[in-house]
């Protein structure tokens, strides 16, 4: 059981052990709820066949609603970047969810992203504009460029989304990176 | 609280929990040092945007209260530069994360290796501002690495029979991993278990390019061809003497093949 934990993502042995102390004093129906839970997330959760995102169909919500604009796609790394997204009431296109963002020093190459698939989608000849909205770390940065050249030979508007000032930011934190960007992307006049 | 102050290049970072993150730098004064940074997801007033790899932060740590084996608290961090140049750039980006992971698998924590951090920030510098090719660079900073952490091959003459290089017969020669040395045509009767043939010219040039003044090495053009040549010869040599496979060097190859 202890093993089983410590392969989740940001638990180590110690956490583990607690998470197995806890449920071994727990009661017989709450122990009964979290396999449960577990098994229908496995057997009801698939990825979209579209944009990869979570849903308990075929298409998720998005990608079956025909009100959004299918030839706008936006490149998200994980499915919690696209709900950021779409709180901000924003965005009316699509999504393609690529899984991860490319990272040398943990190996995840090219082939683990969902980089084809997109490449893909550029050629169908249906798209107009691909919005990249991968992170602004390091590894954020390394797939937005090459995702942009892997995109370049296909005569598309290929967009990054821009970075600036927080909301109720304080100039004097803001890093000269952002503050460059900010400069840069200023608007107005 | 008692602790201490320096310049510093972000050598890993480890998300730890949902809002703290664990951070290994190679410090100026003090060598390699993991630190926790506390909040660092949130607080951008003392970590502003500079908590990325290979990023040169001016940065303070304090010791930790229960002084065994705790971690050093990162108490701030000030951005000296982003490098942005690298950051924008697929290809840069692997080829500064292979240096980080070599330096961060070699060096032992706190241990200061003055020599080391000049050479990482003197490449980062370089590949950054695109004074040299990425791939020359990277040639450089290897052969230096190697000198400077104790393992560096001798090119210079046959190990056998003391032939210089300019004398060798022919134009190629063995480079024989397990002994960091050459075996020129003559010696070469039993077959070198682990190494590479390279031709003198690339030998030549990687010798200038190792014990030249640093701040010319610009001036030096390799040939293609004996970039490749350097390529493998290091790219194959320093994996085996570090002593495992380095995943930034796999994945540096996947991005450089089209
Ligand atoms: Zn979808
Ligand atoms: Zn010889």
């Amino acid at each position: 059981m202890i093993d089983s934990f410590s392969k989740l993502p940001g638990i180590g042995r110690k956490t583990g052990e607690r998470l197995a102390l806890h449920l071994l004093h727990a009661s017989d129906k709450e122990a009964q709820t979290l396999s449960a839970d577990i098994l229908e997330l496995k057997r009801n959760v698939k990825l979209c066949s579209i944009c990869f995102a979570l849903t308990d169909n075929t298409l998720c919500k998005i990608c079956a609603d025909p009100t959004r604009d299918p030839a706008l796609v936006c490149v998200v790394e994980k499915p919690s970047d696209m709900a950021a997204i779409e709180k901000s009431l924003a965005f009316k296109g699509v999504y393609h969810v690529l899984g991860s963002t490319l990272s040398p020093m943990d190996g995840i190459g090219p082939d683990d992203i969902r980089v084809k698939e997109l490449v893909k989608k550029a050629r169908s000849g249906k798209i107009k504009e691909i919005i990249i909205a991968t992170g602004t770390d390091v590894e954020g940065e390394a797939t937005a460029s090459y995702i942009l050249d892997q995109l370049k030979p296909h005569n598309l508007c290929i967009t990054r989304i821009a970075s600036g000032i927080p909301m109720g930011g304080d100039l004097q934190y803001v890093d000269q990176l952002t503050m460059q960007k900010a400069l840069e992307k200023r608007y107005g006049c | 609280m008692s602790g201490f102050s320096t310049e510093a290049i972000l050598l890993k970072k480890l998300e730890y929990g949902d809002h703290d993150l664990i951070l290994t730098f190679f410090t100026r004064s003090m060598g390699k040092i993991t630190a926790i940074a506390k909040n660092a997801k949130k607080s951008v007033k003392r970590f502003s945007g500079s908590l990325d790899l290979f990023s040169v932060n001016h940065i303070q740590c304090t010791y930790p209260k229960k002084k065994k084996d705790a971690l050093l608290v990162l108490s701030h961090a000030d951005l000296e530069s982003p490098f942005e140049k690298i950051r924008l750039d697929i290809l840069n980006t692997s080829y500064a994360c292979y240096w980080l992971e070599m330096v961060h698998s070699w060096l032992e924590e706190g241990k200061p290796q003055e020599p080391l951090y000049d050479l990482l920030l003197f490449a980062l510098d370089a590949l950054n501002s695109g004074s040299m090719p990425a791939p020359t660079i990277s040639i450089l900073f290897q052969i230096r690495f190697m000198s400077i952490s104790g393992f560096s091959p001798s090119i210079t003459e046959c190990a056998h029979c003391h032939t210089g290089l300019d004398e060798i017969q022919g134009q190629k020669v063995v480079f024989d991993f397990t002994e960091g040395t050459l075996v020129c045509p003559n010696c070469n009767h039993h077959p070198v278990k682990k190494g590479v043939t390279v031709s003198k010219g690339t030998l030549k040039q990687l010798f200038w390019i190792n014990t030249s003044d640093i701040h010319r090495a610009d001036r030096i053009r390799f040939s293609a061809y004996a970039v490749r040549e350097g390529e493998v010869l290091l790219e194959s040599f320093i994996p085996f003497h570090i002593g495992r496979d380095l995943k930034s060097l796999q994945f540096l190859k996947r991005i450089r093949t089209p």
